[in-house]
């Protein structure tokens, strides 16, 4: 894709568990990278000026991706935080369903990951 | 168990597995490129295999026949400890998400089949690049005989005995890998995925109603354990770490294996992998609830010779003759899938990495495809002969060993995505000590994959791939600080 600039705000929107927080943090950036040649060819401004902020934002996504995988990590690899009977569920201990209950916690976290993710390939 | 044959499972069984063989032979049509004379073409099927097909073929090779028989059997036996495989294959996929699609795109800019390929890509490095493929290779051969044994399992609930149903099996399998590539895994993963769901969402909505609902499920196997003093429905105290790390370094261990990295290379993009790493966990529920047959077992009062038939024993307790042919079929059709990926991800390794690179580097894109095709025969046969004449703890134990071999391979695959720092002579020494320092402390515990340490307080154990890894990526740090810096080789 040729587009950074473009790219990078719709990424900005597309965060959405944060959409307001990041429309704030970030609203200048594209503004800063592109306005000298908003009037022109902005695409290549963006392929011209913008190669190190452009990276900085390929950073800052990829980190909001990272942290939200990183919380199944958390929720599964300290067992004696669910090795325990009570609460039951349908007839599980608390052991099973727990860990059940993360697959479809994971595959959302998973998704949600995969819409801020920026498909260039 | 009685062993006598039904013959309605039996007509389902064979009806299956000739429309798999049928299936497996038009595959060659499938998709069809303009030559399946390239390694691209039978290897990876053209690397053109979009969201579906990734899926049911990664699922269909990831959770493999042995899973199914394997895992139920384990919490059978153990209970809780058993359950590691979920914990496991969830948290494989943030991995996979964040990994692989980095790795299928270095695969595909520079026409890479192979971790070999890759390793040798990144590093110029022949020697690291031989120890990656020798490592997948190896640890492959006895993944494979395991699907054998996932397969004699329901061949002997049939009531099939002897090596010749299992023979043929396998032999007809061998011709049609041979003559379509990946592409009739991919298209015989279909059937066998649906099948399989067929099966298991039978098992776990009706098994229980006969057995007294999931609560009753649970105390039996619970007054089970108490009976005969072993096992646990929870974890004990010990083996916190022990799962939690068998857990990680599985998951870690999992997509550096061959046949699950052939089917990420074979995928058409980066986004077909990130979906597939949303919706592959659909599996893992399936895992899961299949893990629940164990304790079925203990409800279902089964006097089992063996743990691994308490599977088969249950859905022939259980089911009526068709569908319990029905169940052993999707079993079997699920031990090809894998065997047959495993073979070419075998395959392709030993042709580009050793073929290529040593015995004749000249070699056209037909000539690999054919020293592949040849390869992926001799790697089946291999395995086959194995469980025939060796005895089937031999390719237990190898395949424990193996989990602990392939993950030395990740740091040399894996680090050169994302920094130029490691050198291959730092990589290679940490991937040596990793790999025979593992294996060392795995022949120690007596062939279990597990290491006792002991820091001062109560001692507790390790999965050894996971501390093989740590000493792995420590010494290639050090190595790679001190040894001094030549030019750094980039193809």
């Amino acid at each position: 894709m040729s587009m950074p600039c473009r790219n990078s705000r719709r990424w900005v929107a597309n965060l959405s568990p944060w959409r307001k927080e990041s429309r704030a943090r970030l609203s200048s950036w594209p503004v800063t990278v592109c306005s000298p040649f908003r009037a022109g060819n902005w695409n290549m401004a963006a392929h011209i000026m913008a190669p190190g902020r452009y990276l900085d934002m390929e950073k800052l996504r990829s980190k909001a991706a990272l942290w939200l995988l990183v919380i199944p990590y958390l929720g599964l690899l300290w067992p004696p935080f669910y090795n325990s009977r009570e609460p039951a569920m349908f007839g599980f201990p608390f052991f099973y369903w727990y860990q059940l209950g993360w697959v479809p916690i994971t595959a959302t976290l998973t998704w949600i990951a995969y819409r801020s993710t920026r498909h260039d390939d | 168990m009685t062993t006598d044959i039904n013959p309605a499972a039996l007509a389902v069984f064979i009806f299956f597995f000739v429309l798999v063989t049928i299936l497996g032979f038009v595959a060659a049509r499938w998709r069809k490129p303009e030559t399946l004379a390239h390694i691209d073409e039978w290897g990876l099927g053209g690397r053109s295999f979009g969201t579906w097909i990734t899926w049911f073929l990664v699922g269909g090779d990831f959770y493999t026949a042995y899973t199914v028989i394997a895992v139920p059997a384990l919490v059978y036996t153990v209970g809780a400890y058993g359950f590691f495989a979920l914990p496991y294959t969830i948290v494989v996929y943030p991995f996979v998400f964040m990994v692989m699609p980095v790795l299928w795109k270095r695969a595909r800019d520079f026409g890479y089949v192979t971790a070999g390929d890759v390793v040798h890509g990144q590093y110029g490095s022949r020697g690291l690049e031989l120890a990656v493929a020798a490592t997948g290779v190896i640890a492959t051969m006895p993944y494979i005989a395991l699907q054998l044994v996932g397969m004699t399992a329901v061949l002997k609930a049939l009531g099939l005995h002897g090596e010749l149903p299992l023979a043929i099996a396998f032999i007809v399998l061998a011709l049609y890998t041979y003559s379509a590539g990946l592409r009739a895994p991919a298209l015989i993963a279909f059937v066998k995925d649906i099948m399989i769901y067929i099966v298991v969402i039978a098992a776990v909505a009706l098994i229980p109603s006969k057995l007294g609902g999931y609560a009753n499920v649970f105390a039996s196997a619970d007054a089970a354990f108490q009976a005969k003093g072993s096992g646990n429905l929870l974890l004990v105290g010990n083996q916190y770490v022990a799962y939690a790390t068998l857990a990680f370094g599985s998951a870690l261990a999992a997509f550096m294996y061959p046949h699950t990295l052939t089917g990420i290379f074979a995928s058409n993009s980066g986004r077909t992998i990130r979906k597939n790493a949303i919706l592959l966990p659909a599996y893992t529920l399936l895992l899961g609830l299949l893990a629940l047959l164990g304790y079925m077992g203990h409800a279902a009062n089964l006097q089992l010779d063996n743990a691994t038939d308490v599977v088969p024993t249950l859905f022939k307790t259980l089911f009526s003759g068709w569908f319990s042919g029905f169940a052993f079929a999707a079993i079997a059709i699920g031990a090809l899938v894998p065997a047959a990926v495993m073979s070419i991800g075998a395959a392709n390794l030993f042709t580009r990495n050793f073929w290529k690179a040593y015995v004749n580097p000249q070699v056209s894109d037909a000539g690999e495809a054919k020293v592949a095709k040849m390869t992926s025969l001799v790697v089946k046969v291999g395995a086959l002969l194995v469980i025939i004449f060796l005895p089937t703890q031999f390719a237990l134990d190898l395949q424990l060993l193996g989990g602990v071999w392939i993950l030395q391979t990740l740091p040399a695959l894996v680090f050169g995505l994302y920094t130029n720092w490691f050198r291959a002579p730092a990589l290679l020494a940490g991937w040596f000590v990793g790999f025979f320092g593992g294996t060392m402390l795995v022949w120690d515990a007596g062939w279990k994959p597990l290491h006792l340490i002991s820091l001062g307080g109560e001692p507790f154990t390790v999965y050894t791939g996971l501390l093989a890894l740590a000493a792995n990526i420590a010494v290639a740090v050090a190595v790679n600080a001190v040894a001094p810096a030549r030019t750094a080789v980039r193809a």
